[in-house]
C-alpha cells in the first residue's frame, strides 16, 4: 500500500550524520520504499530506486530526507540554538511495530510504573492526573501540558520521588518531543524527543535524542539511560496486537490517562491518515 | 490452507505444567492468539491474548492471587475476565463493557483445552492419571493425528477426536496420550503425556524422533 | 573491580546479574558500543584487542569473555562454591560444556537481536534458525533434567551454566524468536527470575 498524502508529506529522519561513511552507498526503507544514502563530502545524498535524487536536509542532529517534491517544512525546534544544552543522540533503534504505535507509547505516562519500574515511576504512584491536550491549528500540532506524574528518581540529587511535570508535543505524525522540568535551571526544559523512520505500515526504526542542561553527567551515561528505557518500551511495543495502530475508537478502550492518545488518534483520521493504521475489519 | 480448517470444537493448548500457578503463558491454535495462566487457585483460563485497552498481550501478564495484571499499564482482570482495576484511576468503578475475552478451558488427561466460547460441543474427558512430558514444536502443519501416526512407530489404542489419542509405543510400559495442537504458518506443537515417570525418559526420545520423521522432506 | 558495560548488552548482563547473585559491589564503567562503537576505539582495543565487551578489572587482573568472568567470579567470590561444583568431575564437565553452549547461543540469538534491534547486517534467516536447533537442544535437556527431579542446567542448584545461558535465551524475542515453543526453557526462566537478588534487564520479562 502507498502511504497517503498526509503520511507521504512530512521530511523523515533516517540517522545521524555520522551513520553514513564517506562513500558507502547505505540501502535503507521509507513508508514502504527502498531508498540509498551515501556520503558526498559534507552532503549525504538519497536516491530513490529508480536513480531520482530526494531532498536532503541536516538538522536536529540528524539527516532528513522526504519523497515528495513539494514537503511541507519540517517543524521548529528553537531550543537546539540555545546555548548551553547537550545534544545526545540514542542511535537507531529497529522495532517490529507501527510508528504511530511508537508514538503513542511515548505519550503515554500511565505505562511508567509498570514498564519503566522504579526509574519513571512506581506501582504505589500510578495516578494520571487530569492535564491538557489542545491542538495549535496555526501549525497544526497537539501539544499536552499540565502533565504531573510521580517520578521515583525525578533528579541523581532527590533523595525521595517527587511530583515531576512534563509537556509533549506532536508536530508531525512520527516526531514526538517530552518537554521535562530541568532541575538545574530555572524556569528551563529538558528535551527528550523521538523521530521515527517508519519503514513499513508496522515496521519502524526509532531515532531519539535528548538535548538537556546538564553538567553531572556524561554522554554515555545519558545514551545508556535512554537505551535503557527505550529498550524496556520495545518490548512492549513488539507485543502490541495489531503491529498498525488502531484508530476506530470502539477497538481500544480508553480513559481519561489516554487523552493525548485519543487527540493523536483524532489528529490522524482528521489528516487522512490510513498508512500504518490497522481498520477495524481487521480485528475479528 | 490450513485456514480452512476452523476451530471448531476443543483443541489442546498445552501441557498441564506449561501454565504454572502465578504465571501467564502464550500458546497460538490455528491463527488465534491466546494466552493461559493460572492463578493461586489452581485454576487455568484461556484469554484472548491481548488487553481491551491498547492491544498488549496479556501472556506477558503478572498473576497475583487470582488476577491477571496487564504489564503495560496495570489494568487488572478478575478470573472471569471482568476488568476489576485501573491503575491511573484509582478511584474509577471500571465500566462492566471491559472484559478480556475468554476462551473455554478445562484441563484433563494431563493437558489444557481450549475452545472458542461460542463452541457447544461438551468439553473431552480423559480418564485414568496422566503426567506431562514433552512438549515439541515441529516444522510442519499438521491436519490431526492421523497424520502423524502414519509415520511413528505406534498404534493407535483409542481415538479421541481428530486432534489426539491414546497410542502404544514400543518399548513403554504404559500408554502415551499425545495431542496434536496446529499452529498454522509455525508449523504444530506436539504433546505427550504419559502413565507413569518410568516412562518419561523414553516416551521423550520416542516423540523427538517422531518429530525428525515429520520434518524430515517428503520425496517429491 | 570495575566492569567495561554496555547496558543492552547480553554478555555484560551475564556479569551484572552474577555480581547482583554475589552481592557484590563494583564499579561500572559505560561504553558507547552502540552508536559510538566505542568497543572498537584505540582506547578501548588497549583495553581488549578483541575489541569486545564486557571486561573486567580486579585488582591488576583484566580479564575479557563473558564465560571467563564468570568463572573467575565464581572462584573468587562464591566461597559456598554451589556456582561452579568442582567436587564431581562430570559436574564439573557438565558446566564448561554449557559455558561453551553459551558462546553458540550468542552467535545466533544475539546476532539476530543485533540484526532486528540495531541494524547489523548478517544472515538472519540462519541465526534464527541457529538459534532454534540450540533452543531445542537446551530444551530437551532440561526436561531432562526435570524427569530427574532438577531444575538446573548442570545439576540440582544453579551454577555459572545457567548464568550463561539465560540472557540471550530470554531476551531471543528481541531478535524475532519465539520462545514459546519450549516450555521447559520457559519453566527455567522464571526460575531463574524468581531467585534471591534476581536482577532484570530489559526485554526479558520477569511476570512471564
Amino acid at each position: 500500500m502507498s502511504p497517503d498524502d498526509f503520511t507521504a508529506s512530512h521530511w523523515y529522519a533516517i540517522g545521524r550524520f555520522a551513520d553514513f561513511p564517506e562513500g558507502l552507498s547505505r540501502p535503507l526503507r521509507l513508508l514502504s520504499q527502498d531508498i540509498v544514502a551515501v556520503r558526498q563530502g559534507k552532503d549525504v545524498k538519497v536516491t530513490r530506486a529508480d536513480g531520482r535524487p530526494c531532498m536532503v536536509q541536516a538538522r536536529y542532529g540528524h539527516v532528513w530526507t522526504t519523497l515528495m517534491d513539494k514537503p511541507r517544512a519540517l517543524y521548529d525546534m528553537p531550543e537546539f540554538l540555545e546555548e548551553g544544552r547537550r545534544l545526545v543522540t540514542a542511535g537507531a533503534i529497529g522495532v517490529l511495530c507501527s510508528g504511530l504505535r511508537a508514538v503513542e507509547n511515548f505519550l503515554d505516562m500511565a505505562h511508567f510504573p509498570f514498564v519503566h519500574t522504579g526509574i519513571l515511576g512506581i506501582e504505589e504512584h500510578p495516578e494520571v492526573e487530569k492535564y491538557d491536550v489542545s491542538m495549535d491549528a496555526e501549525r497544526d500540532e497537539i501539544w499536552a501540558t499540565k502533565c504531573c506524574f510521580f517520578q521515583p528518581m525525578a533528579a541523581a540529587t532527590a533523595t525521595g520521588g517527587q511530583i515531576t511535570e512534563y509537556k509533549y508535543r506532536v508536530p508531525h505524525p512520527y516526531s514526538t518531543i517530552l518537554y521535562k522540568t530541568c532541575p538545574i535551571r530555572e524556569g528551563a526544559w529538558d528535551l527528550i524527543g523521538l523521530f521515527i523512520q517508519p519503514t513499513e505500515e508496522d515496521a519502524c526504526i526509532a531515532h531519539s535524542f535528548v538535548l538537556v542542561f546538564d553538567e553531572s553527567n556524561s554522554d554515555t551515561s545519558l545514551l545508556h539511560f535512554q537505551q535503557n528505557i527505550f529498550l524496556q518500551d520495545r518490548m512492549i511495543l513488539e507485543n502490541q496486537v495489531p503491529r498498525k495502530l488502531p484508530i476506530d475508537p470502539r477497538w481500544e478502550m480508553p480513559t481519561r490517562a489516554d487523552a493525548s492518545s485519543i487527540a493523536y488518534r483524532r489528529w490522524l483520521k482528521a489528516n487522512g491518515v490510513v498508512w500504518g493504521t490497522a481498520k477495524l475489519a481487521e480485528a475479528a | 490452507m490450513d485456514s480452512v480448517v476452523s476451530f471448531a470444537g476443543w483443541m489442546p493448548a498445552g501441557l498441564q505444567n506449561a501454565a504454572e500457578t502465578g504465571t501467564s503463558v502464550r500458546a497460538v491454535i490455528f491463527e488465534d492468539d491466546i494466552a493461559i495462566w493460572r492463578g493461586q487457585d489452581g485454576l487455568a483460563r484461556a484469554w484472548q491474548n491481548r488487553c481491551p485497552h491498547r492491544g498488549m498481550r496479556l501472556s506477558y501478564g503478572i498473576v497475583r492471587e487470582n488476577r491477571l495484571t496487564c504489564l503495560y499499564h496495570g489494568w487488572t482482570y478478575d478470573g472471569t475476565g471482568g476488568c476489576a482495576h485501573i491503575p491511573a484511576h484509582p478511584d474509577l468503578v471500571p465500566p462492566k463493557s471491559i472484559r478480556a475475552k475468554a476462551y473455554g478451558c478445562v484441563e484433563t488427561g494431563g493437558m489444557i483445552w481450549v475452545a472458542r466460547s461460542e463452541s457447544s460441543e461438551p468439553p473431552p474427558q480423559i480418564s485414568g492419571t496422566w503426567m506431562p512430558c514433552r512438549t515439541m514444536q515441529v516444522n510442519r502443519s499438521l491436519t490431526g493425528l492421523a497424520e502423524v501416526l502414519g509415520t511413528g512407530k505406534a498404534n493407535l489404542a483409542l481415538a479421541m477426536g481428530a486432534w489426539a489419542g491414546q497410542l502404544r509405543v514400543a518399548g513403554l510400559q504404559g500408554a502415551v496420550l499425545l495431542a496434536v495442537q496446529p499452529m498454522g504458518a509455525r508449523g504444530a506443537m506436539l504433546h505427550a503425556c504419559v502413565t507413569g515417570p518410568e516412562d518419561l525418559t523414553r516416551a521423550s526420545d520416542w516423540i523427538e524422533s517422531l518429530r525428525g520423521h515429520l520434518e524430515r522432506p517428503i520425496a517429491a | 573491580m570495575k566492569l567495561y558495560d554496555y547496558v543492552l548488552s547480553g554478555n555484560c548482563y551475564k556479569i551484572r546479574l552474577f555480581m547482583a547473585f554475589l552481592d557484590l559491589d563494583y564499579e561500572k564503567v559505560g561504553v558507547d558500543f552502540y552508536p559510538g562503537r566505542e568497543h572498537k576505539s584505540d582506547s578501548f582495543l588497549a583495553i581488549n584487542p578483541l575489541g569486545q565487551l564486557p571486561v573486567l578489572e580486579d585488582n591488576g587482573v583484566v580479564i575479557r569473555d563473558a564465560q571467563a568472568i564468570l568463572v573467575y567470579l565464581a572462584n573468587r567470590h562464591d566461597p559456598s562454591g554451589q556456582w561452579w561444583p568442582q567436587a564431581d568431575h562430570a559436574q564439573f564437565a557438565q558446566v564448561v560444556q554449557w559455558l561453551a553452549f553459551a558462546d553458540s547461543i550468542t552467535g545466533t540469538s544475539s546476532a539476530a537481536r543485533l540484526h532486528d534491534m540495531l541494524g547489523y547486517d548478517l544472515d538472519i534467516v540462519a541465526a534464527r534458525a541457529g538459534a532454534h536447533r540450540l533452543f531445542r537442544i537446551l530444551d530437551s535437556h532440561l526436561s531432562q533434567q526435570e524427569f530427574e527431579g532438577h531444575h538446573w542446567i548442570a545439576g540440582p542448584s544453579p551454577t555459572i551454566a545457567d548464568i550463561a545461558c539465560f540472557p540471550y535465551t530470554a531476551l531471543a524475542g528481541d531478535g524475532g524468536i519465539d520462545t514459546f515453543y519450549y516450555p521447559a526453557i520457559q519453566r527455567w526462566i522464571h526460575r531463574l527470575t524468581r531467585l534471591p537478588r534476581y536482577h532484570n534487564m530489559p526485554g526479558i520479562n520477569v511476570f512471564a
